[in-house]
């Protein structure tokens, strides 16, 4: 019973809090609220199937299991392993997110057993040949963006506020993006991206959205649909677990010779 | 006849483990090379165009929610001309147990180490499958015990080798080989090495942010032979073949690569004793890579790096005594995973050449298609006491590689 007086009493001052701020104030609070929401869920596991579209309806699919770990202070760990296609499964990319600080990222080639550093100023270049570009991929964090509230609106039946986010980390292939948040679930429904001459490049919807643990929303479906050249790609995450127990020592690059 | 009938039992066995978590892959491909001179040697082949068959499945089963791991990967290849070119190894067959404060893995494996393009110097865990590629990538597998323990401290990986392999080389009728050839069953060991002496080596590595570091220590039959004359015909006639001399060698190396913006810098570096005087060798290079050429998706990397080797004559040849190695690399970044990688390796002493170019791309789900090529240049064909690659100087050859990936 207190605690849905404190629930509401929140709801009550956030709103009008958000009514005494300035757009940019108001962009902010809202996304330091999504990032209060999905906080603490400790470690993840996912399957993903990834299925690429060009112009003529070819597909081509990627399937890989990614793990993610929160860092307190810092951003998270993130791991994929590729299963397919056949020539590139056991490939494995490590990432170590730091808000505005250059990333670290590991490559590990199953052939040579070789763990190859590999830059991170690539952060607009495809991610496996795919639509999704590597900022798209990696995990979002609270400082990486200045954020703007536009307006409210519904979009497929959900009320979202309308957020502009402009990159504040260095070498993103984004000169802007325009970001649909559901009130409900404080998660992302639609995003646009602006290329670097601010001509929409892309437009990613989530959908399918599951709550796990009770609190941690995560979209099952993830469409990319990229405008300029007409391709797609689509991302399919199912199998998600939580807190299932890893820990930094599977997030090490001396672990990546064990993936496989 | 044992070893083959304990093989089958073991293919039977894992033919019936549980199908669920057990898998298998791997891949099969047919090797078309075509080399681009006669042979200079009256006894190799004369076929220019050689066709080679290789297949390399991969069978993995897990339990214990992933805890417990058995890996089965065995080789084989079939050529056209060379009969020790035409082989089987077994490149892995261990279990690998891991937990979050340490993994273990027992059998045969491979391990690599190291982080520049031209040579693999710290790499030494693993015999070379010189036979299969003079690259020095390809590695025939190792018994080993390997204890890994991941710490806040770095990572620190214990490997016990209890069994020496002998690297390959090609046949007298082979291409790529040297002169006069290596007679590769013939091998022998100085001081109380032999093949069961066991090896051991350490390794610590750590990040340190935008910087890796590791190093190691090896003490053990190096894997790198001396090469000694054998006089069939008497000794007042010219050397009939070469005899691997394998030593006892004690090496420490340091590797470390960097990430500063575009750049990559990378290191190696080794000292060695038991070959002569003890020696140092280094590699030292740097990667620009340019990402989205001219608005594509296509990234580009420049690579230099500088070869140094101080060994003196009676260690085992290198060509990389006083080096520059120079490559520029293409990733396309296209759905068919298409790449490119040329370089050159140029002594700085006698201005002899070895080019590579590879490419690949990923052709529908399953299939990939290769280029490979390496190409000589300036190898002085008189003395083959001073130049290790004398053998090579008509070798140059294309390679189309077809693989087919299950």
């Amino acid at each position: 019973m207190k605690k849905i007086f404190y629930l509401i009493s929140l709801f009550f001052s956030m709103s009008i809090t958000l009514h005494a701020m300035t757009d940019e104030e108001k962009g902010y609070a809202i996304n330091r609220e999504v990032e209060r929401r999905d906080s603490g869920f400790g470690d993840s596991i996912h399957d993903a199937l990834m299925v690429l579209r060009n112009t003529q309806g070819d597909e081509s699919k990627r399937e890989f299991t990614y793990k993610t770990l929160e860092m307190t202070g810092d951003g998270d760990k993130e791991l994929g392993v590729f299963h397919r296609p056949a020539d590139v499964k056991g490939t494995a990319i490590l990432t170590y997110a730091h808000g505005l600080k250059p990333d670290d990222q590991w490559l590990y080639l199953p052939e040579l057993k070789r763990v190859k550093r590999i830059s991170t100023v690539n952060k607009s270049g495809p991610f496996m040949g795919s639509e999704f570009a590597y900022e798209d991929i990696a995990s979002w964090e609270l400082e990486k963006y200045k954020y703007k509230y536009l307006r409210d609106e519904v979009i497929d039946g959900n009320d979202c506020f309308v957020i502009e986010n402009i990159p504040a980390y260095e070498y993103s292939g984004y000169v802007r993006q325009v970001e649909w948040i559901d009130k409900t679930i404080y998660q992302p429904r639609r995003i646009d991206f602006y290329d670097r001459k601010n001509t929409l490049l892309k437009t990613l919807t989530f959908s399918d959205y599951n709550q796990y643990l009770g609190q941690y929303w995560r979209a099952g479906k993830l469409e990319m649909v990229n405008h300029q050249n007409g391709k797609s790609t689509s991302l399919i995450r199912t199998n998600y677990r939580f807190r299932i127990g890893l820990t930094e020592s599977d997030f090490m690059d001396s672990s990546l010779k064990n993936v496989q | 006849m044992q070893s083959r009938l304990l093989f089958f039992m073991l293919v039977i066995h894992m033919t019936m483990i549980d199908a669920h978590a057990a898998e298998w892959s791997g891949f099969a491909a047919i090797d078309f090379r075509t080399y681009a001179n006669a042979p200079v040697f009256a006894e190799q082949s004369n076929l220019r165009f050689v066709p080679s068959g290789v297949a390399q499945p991969e069978f993995r089963h897990e339990w214990g929610n992933g805890s417990n791991r058995l890996t089965f990967i065995p080789f084989g290849r079939i050529d056209a001309i060379d009969e020790h070119r035409t082989h089987f190894d077994i490149r892995e067959l261990n279990w690998l147990y891991q937990n979050p404060k340490w993994n273990i893995r027992a059998g045969v494996g491979r391990v690599f180490w190291g982080v520049t393009e031209s040579r693999h110097l710290v790499d030494i865990i693993n015999q070379i499958d010189l036979v299969e590629n003079i690259n020095g990538e390809e590695k025939l597998g190792q018994p080993m015990v390997s204890l890994n323990i991941p710490s806040a401290y770095g990572n620190f990986n214990f490997l016990y080798l209890p069994y020496f392999r002998d690297r390959t080389f090609p046949a007298l009728h082979g291409r790529l080989r040297f002169v006069p050839p290596v007679d590769q069953n013939a091998s022998e060991f100085s001081d109380s090495a032999n093949r069961w002496h066991p090896d051991w080596a350490v390794r610590w590595s750590r990040t340190f942010g935008n910087v890796d570091i590791g190093l190691a220590h090896f003490m053990g039959v190096g894997r790198e032979p001396r090469l000694l004359p054998r006089f069939d015909n008497g000794l007042n006639t010219n050397p009939t073949a070469l005899i691997p001399v394998y030593d006892l060698i004690q090496q420490t190396s340091l590797d470390a690569q960097a990430s500063l913006g575009n750049w990559l810098f990378k290191l190696e570096a080794i000292t060695r004793s038991g070959q002569g005087k003890r020696f140092a060798a280094v590699v030292v290079g740097a990667e620009y890579t340019h990402y989205g050429l001219l608005g594509t998706d296509i990234d580009v990397g420049l690579l230099a790096e500088y070869l140094y080797d101080g060994r003196d004559r009676v260690a085992p040849p290198t060509p990389f005594n006083n080096d520059v190695f120079f490559g520029v690399r293409f990733a396309f970044n296209d759905a068919q995973n298409s790449q490119f990688l040329a370089g050159v390796t140029t002594d700085l002493e006698t201005q002899a050449k070895i080019g590579t170019v590879t490419a690949s791309r990923r052709i529908g789900e399953k299939w990939k298609i290769e280029l490979e090529s390496r190409f000589f240049e300036n190898i002085s064909s008189d003395n083959p006491r001073t130049e290790i690659l004398t053998g090579y100087r008509k070798d140059s050859y294309i390679q189309f590689r077809i693989s087919r990936y299950f």
